[in-house]
């Protein structure tokens, strides 16, 4: 994933992006087109509306009030936006970040674990929004461990197993099967898109 | 200068003085501090380091040519780059060239200008003006370098987070690291300005007090002392920034990426 959005060089292969090389973007443009969401939200020493204010001062970002809209979407009180970084919950954080990457629109989402510490009221949240975007036309990988989450929003399934890439899968129904025999081996690492 | 120069120390004085450091000694063993040692080796070198300096001096004196003064000049910028790097617990390949260029760059050009539009001694390299102004923005400069890489090194791996997310929302390099870039430069120039501010109130620097102590009057001393402080902080920013951004740029790549295999810990 790392590799796809561009913060580390692939260790092999290529990436492309609707069939031109990603270097022949500039690294901005290539990743406002393909969001990252990382792992460990990491949002800064500041306040969170110091954040946005931040982001919306990129080039080719909306402004601050579409990313506030985000965050209530996801659920976030107003008053997370007077509280420092420091201070929000990972699952706090996480909506942040999710709020951040997709009011931002892009045409393909890399998703590592988006909903590992939310409750069931937040992930329906965001899984809400992420297939409204899916919907629209973007391309969403995701990671997940959640058999039932990877058959509720996968269309295809692809897994690490005996060190390669298989799949798709695109049958939802194989997916709890496929998922379980690689947890049970913990070679795991499956990827619902 | 005044037709009698200061009270000469002879070798006997200076060993009374050296006596005093019977003080730190006692007070390491009476408090179990384990320092003994250090204390020993620490003043040893500090004395033979000294003596050793005092000869060169006398010597580049001596020759007052403008490739000795010149070649000392980069031999002391050198050393304090290597110094400056030496601090460094996260470290890259290139950093020591970089810490030379770095502490070389900004303390001629700080130097050079007040030599050549402030000072004026003729001839211009005439030692007991270049080298001591040297030395004096070279060991300034060397804590700015110093605390301004070891901020944006250990910022870089603790805050890789961070930045990799305003990549990730379409930010530039430049847009990426300018919060660690800027808190970098902001630690290495502190202490200068804290210097600044309490020049003269909570300490006596220790050129002016020099000055006064060979006989300069102190109106005289205070001048130059206000000069220096000028230089130190124009070297130290020059240096912090070139040290901050030089280290970024190389660990950062064009697209924004954090090169983090060219980083190694000491």
């Amino acid at each position: 994933l790392r590799a796809l959005a561009d913060l580390d060089p692939p260790a092999g292969g290529s990436v492309a992006l609707r069939g031109r090389p990603a270097a022949d973007y500039s690294a901005p443009e290539y990743r406002r087109a393909v969001a990252y969401q990382l792992p460990t939200p990491l949002l800064g020493t500041g306040t969170v509306s110091g954040l946005l204010e931040r982001v919306g001062g990129l080039e080719g970002r909306g402004r601050a009030a579409e990313m506030e809209a985000g965050l209530r979407r996801l659920g976030l009180p107003e008053a997370v936006l007077g509280r420092t970084a420091a201070d929000l919950s990972t699952g706090e954080a996480l909506r942040v970040t999710l709020a951040l990457l997709l009011s931002g629109h892009p045409d393909v989402l890399l998703l590592d674990e988006p909903t590992g510490p939310l409750d069931p009221q937040a992930t329906t949240r965001v899984e809400a929004w992420i297939r409204e975007q899916a919907d629209a036309g973007a391309a969403v990988l995701w990671t997940s461990h959640d058999p039932a989450q990877a058959a509720r929003m996968g269309d295809g399934l692809l897994y690490l197993e005996g060190g390669r890439l298989h799949g798709p899968e695109t049958d939802p129904r194989k997916f709890s099967a496929i998922m379980e025999r690689l947890d049970r081996s913990e070679e795991g690492s499956p990827h619902a898109g | 200068m005044p037709a009698e120069g200061p009270i000469q120390l002879d070798a006997l004085e200076l060993a009374l003085a050296a006596a005093l450091i019977l003080f730190n000694g006692l007070i390491s063993m009476a408090m179990s501090l384990g320092m003994e040692r250090a204390i020993a080796v620490a003043a040893g070198r500090m004395v033979a380091q000294l003596l050793l300096v005092g000869l060169v001096l006398e010597w580049v004196f001596g020759l007052s040519h403008p490739a000795a003064v010149t070649g000392l000049g980069l031999l002391m910028a050198i050393l304090a780059g290597r110094e400056a790097v030496a601090r460094q617990k996260v470290r890259f390949s290139g950093i020591y060239p970089l810490g030379w260029g770095i502490m070389v760059g900004s303390s001629f050009l700080v130097t050079g200008v007040a030599l050549v539009g402030v000072v004026s001694p003729t001839p211009w390299y005439q030692p007991q003006y270049a080298i001591p102004m040297l030395g004096m923005v070279l060991g300034n400069t060397l804590n700015g370098i110093a605390l301004g890489m070891d901020r944006a090194l250990t910022g870089l791996r603790r805050e890789r987070g961070y930045i990799e997310l305003l990549l990730s929302l379409g930010a530039t390099r430049r847009e990426a690291i300018r919060d660690l870039a800027r808190d970098a430069v902001r630690v290495g120039t502190t202490p200068i300005i804290n210097g600044m501010s309490v020049a003269g109130v909570v300490s006596l620097p220790g050129m002016m007090t020099g000055q006064i102590l060979s006989g300069t009057p102190p109106v005289e001393a205070v001048k130059y002392q206000i000069m220096i402080f000028f230089l130190i902080a124009a070297g130290t920013a020059l240096g912090t920034v070139g040290a901050v951004l030089g280290s970024l740029r190389r660990l950062v790549d064009h697209r924004g990426r954090i090169r983090s295999e060219r980083l190694r810990e000491r």
